[in-house]
């Protein structure tokens, strides 16, 4: 057994309440290391791309990674890989605290999931086996009623992650969830709902070892200090709602569905102003020092609601809100339903500007209208009335609206637009346009190179500094550390080469954790375009070319798509972005790229 | 004069939302903010140079932190937390 793993991962076969353990090389290990990079991995060896997202066949994955178990604070985290029912790619998300912890103590370094249980189950993985448990009585708990009924019948030893009714309904955007936190982009929530499963409890006492145990103690012991240091104050102090009156500010809050650039609603909903009134208590996940759960008080009889930027942003000034108790009230129902936030409020934000335009019959969908968000949501986990076209997201339902409402749309391959207003960050811009997620923040945090005191000279220097940070957060995906502990590092990729030392016992170069970044990154790209990518995906709502608002022109199409071909050339793709098979061999991908000129019965270079 | 605005932390423990100073250099600038709100010394300045975790932004187009940055009359300066994306 590897240091840091235990070189194996499990699959899960509903239908049959079965399982079969599969050996993980070393080899796989080194080229992906865990997490998401895992997680992709995974998704190709099992050839994921030939089922659609709520197929049963179509495997979901939980990966864990060698830093988990560690005392690295913010590393005890899990990745979950698969189809997105939302873009029809790639979908990983991340999710935090005892579930990866407990999960890993399985004994494997990955649960995978395929097929699909005849009722509405539980899954119980234990080193002892697997069983899938009839629970049709769980149907319609949301995700806290369900974590705890499940823990009081088996125990509180097990760690419990569970999707909410809209999980079960096939809300394209639903979300796992685990003590709170949310493995929330993507919809991997209406994946396991399809799957059945209700929730996943797992119960674990095996222990990997350490290659060196000292040396990670005392790496763990300055990652702390470091991580209550100025560089995280924001998140300790504030939370990641200090963005809401800063980004009001400049002129980079969307509001109304990307109508403007900043709202009167961000003065009531900035955590200047909720911090002192409402504020009721600071938490931490299991294994973390940060502390960054910041929670506010919706009603003083119950427990606080946590609020961060991106769901402040998407249920409040994105469909015109500002009334804090509303929002809370919203954050709360998506926390409760298991729904992402940030693409519930963007569905309703857009389906507001529909009704705007006529191109929806529903009048009192109105922007700024805190009655019709709280109805769209009802109507929505229901599934009822609009309620059926909304639990769609964006792209579905802008796709049965034409061609107009394509335009308008906010989404990239489908997900939903954080809250950033793009068109005036370019490199943001691109990072979401090219992301195999879709519209996508979590993985590059290229938005840094945007607001940077040092900004780039040139174009060729904004694509260098954002293909660093994509390869940035790919490792901190899969190491998995939290992106809060980013600006910490002084050598990033020293930083992690030195823990996957102490961890694993190998030796990576910041050169070579680079390449593990490309291979994964490439990896994703793979997998996108064996279930269909084509290269017009990679762009950004129409509107955004189109249109500008009250803080930003139209962003130049003619520099876009410069930029765009800079990036594929830069990661060494074709000008259109398609993957030239010498770099599939060069990263140890070409097997999967065989399977895809098999598939196209052609002997031509992939996609080129 | 120049307008200093300050966002989050800054906010939050000085109680103050806007102040005026004198145009100069950043470093000028800042000092006088600090002579003005001494409860933001240690907090997100010091000696009129910003902590780590600390940037500021000119007139909503700009960031920076260098203190020799001249600001002129009529700058508004945001003082604001450096990392100023969520994860």
């Amino acid at each position: 057994m590897p240091f840091g793993y235990h070189g194996r991962w499990l699959e899960v076969d509903l239908q049959t309440a079965s399982a079969q353990e599969h050996e993980l090389s070393k080899e796989v290990l080194c080229q992906y290391i865990g997490g998401v990079g895992l997680g992709v991995w995974l998704m190709l060896q099992l050839e994921a791309w030939r089922w659609a997202a709520l197929e049963p066949e179509a495997p979901l994955a939980l990966v864990f990674s060698p830093l988990v178990s560690s005392p690295l604070t913010t590393s005890a985290k899990f990745a979950v890989v698969g189809r997105s029912p939302l873009t029809n790619r790639i979908n990983d998300s991340l999710a935090s605290s005892t579930f990866a912890l407990v999960g890993k103590q399985t004994g494997y370094d990955a649960l995978v999931l395929r097929g699909a249980a005849r009722e509405l189950s539980l899954v119980v993985v234990e080193p002892q086996g697997v069983q899938v448990i009839p629970v049709p009585e769980l149907a319609g708990c949301s995700c806290e009623q369900t974590q705890a009924e499940v823990r009081r019948r088996l125990g509180p030893e097990f760690a419990v992650l569970a999707v909410g009714p809209a999980g079960e309904r096939g809300i394209a955007f639903a979300t796992l969830s685990h003590q709170g936190r949310h493995a929330g982009r993507g919809g991997s929530g209406a994946v396991l709902g399809a799957k059945g499963v209700k929730a996943l409890a797992v119960r674990g006492q095996q222990r990997v070892r350490w290659a060196r145990p000292k040396v990670l103690t005392q790496l763990a012991r300055k990652l702390a200090q470091l991580a209550q240091g100025p560089q995280t104050a924001k998140y300790r102090q504030l939370g990641t709602l200090a963005n809401m009156a800063v980004f009001n500010r400049l002129g980079l809050l969307p509001a109304e569905n990307f109508q403007k650039g900043s709202s009167p609603a961000a003065t009531a909903l900035s955590v200047e102003q909720l911090q002192p009134q409402t504020l009721q208590v600071r938490e931490s996940c299991q294994v973390c020092n940060i502390g960054c759960d910041h929670r506010y008080t919706l009603q003083e009889d119950q427990p606080g609601v946590r609020l961060e930027y991106e769901s402040a942003y998407a249920l409040g000034p994105l469909c015109g809100i500002s009334d804090p108790q509303t929002v809370l009230w919203a954050a709360r129902f998506c926390d409760h339903w298991g729904l992402d936030t940030i693409s519930t409020g963007a569905t309703v934000a857009f389906a507001m500007e529909c009704v705007q335009r006529g191109w929806l019959k529903e009048p009192w969908l109105q922007f700024g209208r805190p009655e019709a968000l709280r109805r769209a949501l009802e109507l929505m986990v229901r599934r009822q009335g609009v309620g059926e076209l909304l639990a769609l997201g964006t792209r579905a339902m802008a796709e049965q609206l034409g061609p107009e409402a394509l335009a308008i749309a906010p989404q990239v391959k489908g997900l939903e637009l954080p809250g950033y207003e793009l068109r005036r960050l370019p490199a943001a811009a691109l990072a979401m346009a090219v992301a195999t997620r879709g519209a996508d923040h979590n993985r590059t945090s290229a938005y840094e190179v945007d607001f940077s005191p040092q900004p780039p000279e040139n174009d060729n220097e904004l694509v260098q500094r954002l293909i660093w940070h994509e390869d940035r957060a790919a490792v901190m995906d899969s190491l998995i550390l939290c992106k809060f502990l980013r600006g910490v590092f002084e050598d990033f990729f020293a930083s992690a080469s030195e823990m996957l030392w102490a961890t694993t016992g190998w030796h990576f170069t910041a050169g070579g954790l680079h390449q593990v970044a490309r291979r994964i990154i490439t990896a994703r790209k793979l997998f996108n375009i064996l279930c269909g990518w084509q290269p017009q995906e990679d762009t950004l709502p129409e509107r955004f070319f189109t249109q500008g608002t009250s803080t930003a022109g139209p962003l130049s199409r003619q520099r876009f798509e410069r930029l765009k071909r800079l990036y594929y050339l830069q990661r060494g793709w074709t000008p259109e972005g398609w993957i030239p098979w010498q770099q599939l061999e060069h990263l140890g991908l070409a097997q999967f790229g065989l399977l895809c000129t098999q598939e196209a019965e052609t002997s031509e270079p992939l996609g080129s | 004069m120049v307008t200093v605005e300050l966002f989050g932390t800054a906010r939050l423990c000085s109680g103050v939302s806007q102040v005026e100073v004198q145009p100069g250099s950043l470093q000028e600038v800042l000092c006088q903010l600090e002579h003005r709100l001494p409860q933001l010394r240690g907090v997100c300045i010091r000696q009129g140079k910003l902590l780590p975790g600390y940037m500021v932004n000119i007139n909503g187009q700009r960031f920076t932190r260098d203190p020799h940055y001249r600001v002129g009359p009529g700058d508004v300066v945001l003082l604001l937390s450096a990392d100023a994306g969520g994860a």
